[in-house]
């Protein structure tokens, strides 16, 4: 599991800016989600892969942060509120995604890796290539569990379902990604190593 | 070592180091604006103008409610070969059992009005102050101002049926007295005397009408007492034919058809019984789509949300694209007013019968 670089706020500092940003002080918040940024495009990236709108992405995750924050009282931990925020916005974008497919005939896929580099990123490719052929929220329950490495209980947290029904869906994804692996070379190695993790 | 989870680390260090190159945080840092809000308020305020006068018109200018099921059209008889649910905009659902033969006759804007010529419906119809449904139930007329009950006409023994599950209903009998039921009661009436099972199979036009008489029992199979609405006289057809080896012995839809005479009887116990043996005998099969809907609907119908949501989500799970779909995840909604669920409901069945229930629950989205 990769370990997120979280910077770890001193509680007082972190509750101040939060109260502050409650009433109403928008500089307080900016300055809670600029430390914030770092993981926010991370789990942007995890959710929607490498999108060129990622930055827009995160803006958004930051205006309706601000105003859902003011409509919530209670008790938090600013990093898994933003996380909240995040998915809720890579849902919206996938699905948007989806619906400009539809529309545009021929659209280039914007959630494959970046281009041009000296080592190619075979498994990132490869990776996003099968998640693009999934169900939206199977594809925000696997790249929750196995790319950005949260456990179950966060993953059913921030998808806002039950428990039970987040280990259907990441064992719905889990079948679905492998089924839909074999047919890309990339993945051969990984899909032949050992047993596939489970989602109980 | 795992073999997803090693992928998604590889997949994740791989993706730092893309973001890292491409600086996106970086990126991000720099396009972080906050949007103008003066600009908007003009615009805001246009739109917000523009909606009052919408809603001021549908609210001077009554509309009448609509049906909701494919197929379904005003002043058109339609004849269920499987049970199926009709939905309404104002929330109502008439589940109709297999061979029925119904026509909406005319819709308003507080209910609508339901000639059922043969056959069972079970009905669920909000209460609201104004509600006005009428359901034509052969000769019976069923008035209801919201609740929900199971009626049923079956023209051959001329027998209405009527069990009451919620709420009140007035009951016009063709000699036009009217009675009143309520939550608990089961009313059976036969318009003729009882007939064998052989003549009713044999019945090509309906006896002529008789004065209304008092409830009869009449000795026939339980499947056909069954057929006829007569539910509480089937499930002690089957108690007696041996209820163990009916579930034991029937094909999928009979023993489903054995579920809802217990369910419909009144012994909760006996319609978990045939519903549990139809998915174990005949899973992933459209009695047992059937079957695990009235699974939840049964732990619904007791308040027990556990149990409820555990069928529906089952159901959700097991028959993506049942006939229940929309009943089942509208009920998951009503039990937990989640809000995620809410946002599915509405993407799937956004004019559904939970609807409006979605919309509150997502505050008014």
């Amino acid at each position: 599991m990769v370990t997120a670089k979280v910077v770890q706020l001193p509680v007082s500092d972190e509750a101040a800016l939060v109260a502050a940003a409650r009433a109403g002080e928008r500089v307080a918040f900016e300055k809670l989600f600029r430390r914030e940024l770092p993981s926010v495009v991370r789990l942007l990236g995890r959710l929607v892969g490498h999108d060129a709108d990622l930055p827009d992405l995160a803006n958004e995750v930051m205006v309706l942060g601000w105003k859902a924050l003011r409509r919530h009282h209670e008790a938090l931990r600013f990093g898994a509120f933003v996380s909240g925020v995040c998915v809720n916005v890579a849902r919206n974008h996938l699905r948007a995604r989806r619906r400009r497919r539809w529309l545009v005939f021929g659209e280039p896929d914007a959630d494959l890796e970046a281009p041009a580099r000296e080592a190619p990123r075979e498994a990132l490719q490869a990776t996003f290539a099968v998640l693009k052929t999934l169900d939206d929220e199977l594809r925000l329950a696997f790249a929750l569990r196995f790319i950005d490495g949260r456990e179950l209980t966060e993953v059913a947290e921030l998808l806002g379902v039950s428990l039970a029904t987040a280990k259907r869906r990441l064992r719905e994804a889990e079948d679905e990604f492998v089924a839909r692996a074999r047919q890309h070379p990339a993945l051969e190695g990984w899909l032949a190593s050992a047993r596939w993790g489970g989602a109980s | 070592m795992k073999g997803l989870e090693s992928l998604g680390r590889e997949v994740a260090r791989q993706q730092d180091e893309a973001l890292a190159e491409a600086r996106a945080v970086a990126q991000a840092s720099a396009a972080l604006e906050w949007p103008a809000e003066r600009s908007l308020r003009w615009p805001l305020l246009a739109v917000a103008a523009v909606l009052v006068c919408v809603v001021a018109a549908l609210l001077v200018v009554p509309r009448p409610i609509a049906v909701e099921t494919a197929g379904v059209a005003v002043a058109s008889w339609v004849s269920a070969e499987a049970e199926a649910p009709v939905t309404f905009s104002d929330g109502a659902t008439l589940l109709v059992r297999a061979g029925s033969r119904f026509q909406v006759e005319k819709l308003h804007e507080h209910g609508a009005e339901v000639r059922l010529e043969r056959g069972a419906v079970s009905v669920s119809i909000p209460h609201r102050d104004d509600t006005r449904w009428t359901l034509a139930i052969g000769p019976y007329t069923v008035k209801v101002v919201g609740t929900r009950f199971d009626t049923g006409w079956e023209p051959s023994s001329q027998t209405f049926s009527l069990v009451m599950h919620d709420g009140a209903v007035r009951v016009v009998s063709p000699d036009g007295t009217t009675t009143q039921y309520v939550a608990g009661q089961t009313v059976t009436v036969s318009l003729s005397p009882p007939v064998a099972p052989d003549e009713v199979d044999a019945l090509a036009e309906p006896p002529p009408t008789r004065a209304p008489g008092p409830p009869r029992a009449a000795p026939a199979s339980w499947k056909s007492l069954a057929q006829r609405g007569q539910y509480g006289d089937a499930l002690a057809a089957a108690r007696r034919a041996g209820w163990a080896k009916l579930g034991a012995t029937l094909p999928a839809d009979d023993l489903a058809l054995l579920g809802d005479v217990g369910r419909l009887g009144g012994d909760v116990k006996a319609a978990r019984d045939a519903y549990g043996r139809t998915r174990a005998r005949f899973p992933r099969s459209a009695a047992a789509d059937t079957a695990t809907f009235f699974l939840g609907r049964l732990a619904f119908d007791e308040r027990d949300a556990a149990g409820a949501t555990k069928w529906f989500e089952r159901y959700e799970a097991e028959f993506p694209n049942g006939p229940f779909g929309a009943e089942a995840l509208g009920r998951r909604v009503e039990l937990t007013k989640d809000a995620v669920l809410a946002r599915r409901y509405l993407e799937r069945y956004p004019t559904g019968p939970h609807s409006r229930l979605a919309k509150a629950v997502l505050g008014g989205d």
